[in-house]
């Protein structure tokens, strides 16, 4: 039997949050079930991708069937874990499908989220863990290369991943409106919890330094504060430092306003008319919506966020298609290679098609000659059989060799002698 | 030179398409191999179009012989400072806008372009070659921060009236709008600046008056004093956001109706002789 790709996994798509807790697997535990399956002569190369969303098994094997008897064996009795895997049963897909997989996978078309960009550093990660792994795995090396390739791919050629679809990131980028940097810009948060952590990291990941924290609770204010190296004022500080900043975040769960129109009217002079963009994604909203009236204020809500995910969603999967092309020609072209390392199997099946002919040809004419000339006719079918093949098969091996084998020769040789017909045959006996 | 300039002619709207193609690629899909090529196919095109006014010059005379001639002084005009802001700020995606309007102005000019039967003896003279050039060059600044002016003041109302549309998306941001707003009009500023002290000069030489009695040199050297005076008071003040780009678009729309006025009521331009 030829080996083969197959990939067994848990995704968001068929295991809840808890279930998929339970078979995270940190960098040390991967290299330590590498180590112990390259010892299975059931696995040839293996590689694991584990993040919060999905845990998958990638192998090369030749005997697929007690993998994901051995997967679970391996999480309950190396790692201890107790999972019960009744409750969840894994997906597996093998060939082409394993290879779809991946390439999805590295795209974010199988994210929870569409489109999510982390996803394709995690693919990174795991082909980096497999580089460091200490067996041979050329197939898994140039698979996880390949999806790392068509996951790029997908992201420059299509909006996929384009356009914010969390709240706080698309708070960011609506305020990438209107300033081209933040390093400059003065940004206010109102509130200390995880929504206003969550916006101030975004906006520091993208060059923002500059943070004032308000909160009721003190402690809290100041704790967040200390995280981002940011300054803590109190909330009766708001009307002043209405004058000295250029972005507001308010996110708390304050019953009433906590900035109001007069506070801006009276923060515009000393402000110079500058722009001030205010973001609440408070519930209920904590600044006073009439704010909006002033010409140099740009208010956004929550609601309007939302308008802009839901937008962005839609626009992403406009880019399905486009993305589905990619990845079927980042696919074809990773199966035209694992093809080309099936050189042995073609000699095998090359010699057994010019041998079923022989025989074809001497079955023919066996009836109407002599036992010793049937004899002759056989030897010297043999011996031209044998010479006509000499050629081409030192050439292949050579070719392998050489790791000059180009997939299209492989793929020529396999359309020309109609190898695959020859290959479900033999399947077909043996079976 | 006739035959020479030919050539010109066609490749010079040529030049200026591929790269107003290359501009809306950018613009429509933000890829980034368009952003590197279209300023520099745009380059190119302002080489060859420079190649152009020589050929087009004789060696001889200032080569704004027509009408049409002017317009192509306009694309070249536009196309130059458009670059010149591109580089300085790295922002191209307003390119599609400016170099739309210097190729409908080159095609123009190479569609109706005459052979140069009689060559006014004005031409001739290199300083008013040069005031002409600072001039057009100075209009045509003023006239691109107007429109920076414009494009903040649509960006902002998008974003105001949380309107995602094309503009929302393809638009620099609204603080690099107006950076590029105000680089042009300094550029403006100080090329027309040149322009009218050039002219006054050569006006000086000609007719032996500095400030000849002419409505067009009035208006002009009235809307430059006003635009001087404007950029002052902006920076005094620290003007900035949307009260700056009303006063861009509003103060270019008032001087060029003032400019065209007065083409209306006085024919007569520049009478030297």
């Amino acid at each position: 039997m030829s080996e083969q790709l197959i990939v067994i996994g848990w995704s968001h798509k068929n295991a809840p949050v808890e279930f998929r807790d339970k078979l995270f697997l940190s960098k040390d535990e991967i290299q330590g079930l590498v180590k112990e399956a390259v010892q299975k002569d059931f696995i040839q190369e293996v590689t694991i991708l584990s993040t919060c969303n999905r845990t998958e098994f990638y192998f090369v094997s030749a005997n697929t069937s007690p993998l994901t008897s051995w997967v679970k064996e391996w999480y309950n009795d190396n790692l201890k874990r107790d999972i019960d895997f009744l409750q969840c049963e894994p997906y597996t897909h093998q060939g082409n499908e394993t290879i779809k997989q991946l390439f999805r996978v590295a795209s974010g078309m199988e994210s929870m989220m569409l489109g999510e960009n982390q996803i394709l550093s995690q693919v990174k990660t795991a082909h980096e863990h497999l580089l460091m792994s200490s067996g041979k795995t050329p197939s898994l090396n140039q698979l996880f290369r390949d999806a790392v390739s068509c996951g790029k791919a997908v992201r420059t050629d299509t909006d996929l991943c384009r356009g914010a679809v969390s709240i706080s990131l698309a708070a960011v980028e609506l305020a990438k409106r209107i300033y081209s940097s933040f390093q400059k810009q003065k940004i206010l948060l109102v509130g200390a919890g995880e929504s206003a952590e969550l916006t101030a990291k975004h906006f520091q990941e993208n060059g923002a330094t500059q943070f004032i924290i308000v909160n009721r609770s003190e402690e809290r204010g100041k704790r967040l504060a200390e995280k981002f190296s940011a300054e803590y004022a109190k909330l009766s500080e708001i009307p002043e430092l209405l004058k000295q900043v250029d972005i507001v975040v308010a996110a708390t769960h304050s019953k009433e306003y906590l900035i109001t129109i007069n506070q801006v009217n009276q923060a515009l002079d000393a402000r110079q008319y500058k722009n001030l963009l205010m973001i609440d994604i408070s519930t209920p909203r904590n600044i006073d919506t009439e704010i909006h009236k002033i010409q140099e204020v740009f208010l956004y809500d929550i609601d309007h966020l939302e308008d802009v995910i839901s937008e962005n969603l839609i626009k992403r999967k406009d880019e399905i298609p486009s993305a589905e092309r990619i990845i079927k020609e980042h696919s074809r072209k990773f199966i035209s290679w694992f093809k080309s390392l099936e050189v042995k199997p073609t000699i095998s099946l090359l010699t057994q098609y010019y041998e079923k002919i022989r025989l074809e040809e001497l079955h023919r004419y066996e009836h109407k000659v002599s036992e010793d000339e049937k004899n002759a006719m056989s030897k010297l079918s043999k011996g031209l059989v044998r010479k006509l093949l000499h050629y081409p098969i030192t050439h292949l091996k050579g070719l392998a060799d050489g790791q000059e084998l180009d997939p299209q020769t492989i793929d020529t040789i396999w359309r020309l002698y109609r190898l695959e017909e020859m290959k479900d045959s033999e399947v077909e006996k043996s079976e | 030179m006739q035959p020479l300039i030919q050539p010109f002619n066609v490749l010079l709207p040529m030049l200026y398409g591929i790269a107003l193609i290359y501009y809306g690629f950018y613009l429509r899909n933000g890829n980034e191999q368009s952003g590197k090529w279209a300023p520099n196919i745009l380059l190119s095109a302002l080489v060859v179009h420079l190649l152009y006014f020589i050929a087009r010059s004789n060696f001889q005379y200032f080569p704004i012989t027509n009408s049409f001639d002017s317009l192509s002084m306009v694309a070249f005009s536009i196309a130059m400072i458009h670059l010149i802001i591109e580089r300085t700020s790295g922002e191209g995606k307003t390119g599609f806008f400016f170099i739309s309007i210097a190729f409908v102005f080159q095609v123009s000019a190479s569609m109706f372009h005459v052979v140069d039967i009689h060559i006014h003896e004005l031409l001739t003279n290199p300083i008013f070659g040069i005031h002409v050039f600072f001039t057009l060059v100075g209009i045509s600044a003023l006239a691109i921060s107007a429109i920076y002016g414009l494009m903040y003041w649509m960006l902002a109302k998008q974003i105001k009236s949380h309107n995602m549309g094309i503009i929302y998306r393809g638009m620099p941001p609204l603080d690099q709008l107006e950076a590029m707003g105000r680089l042009s009009s300094i550029l403006g500023l100080v090329s027309l600046g040149l322009g009218l002290i050039m002219g006054h000069f050569y006006a000086y030489r000609v007719l032996g008056i500095l400030f000849p009695p002419d409505l067009k040199i009035i208006i002009n050297d009235v809307a430059w004093i006003f635009y001087l005076l404007g950029w002052a008071i902006v920076k005094i003040k620290n003007y900035n956001g949307l009260r700056l780009s009303k006063l861009a678009f509003w103060g270019f729309i008032v001087y060029a109706g003032a400019i065209m006025a007065a083409n209306f009521i006085s024919t007569s331009f520049h009478q030297f002789n």
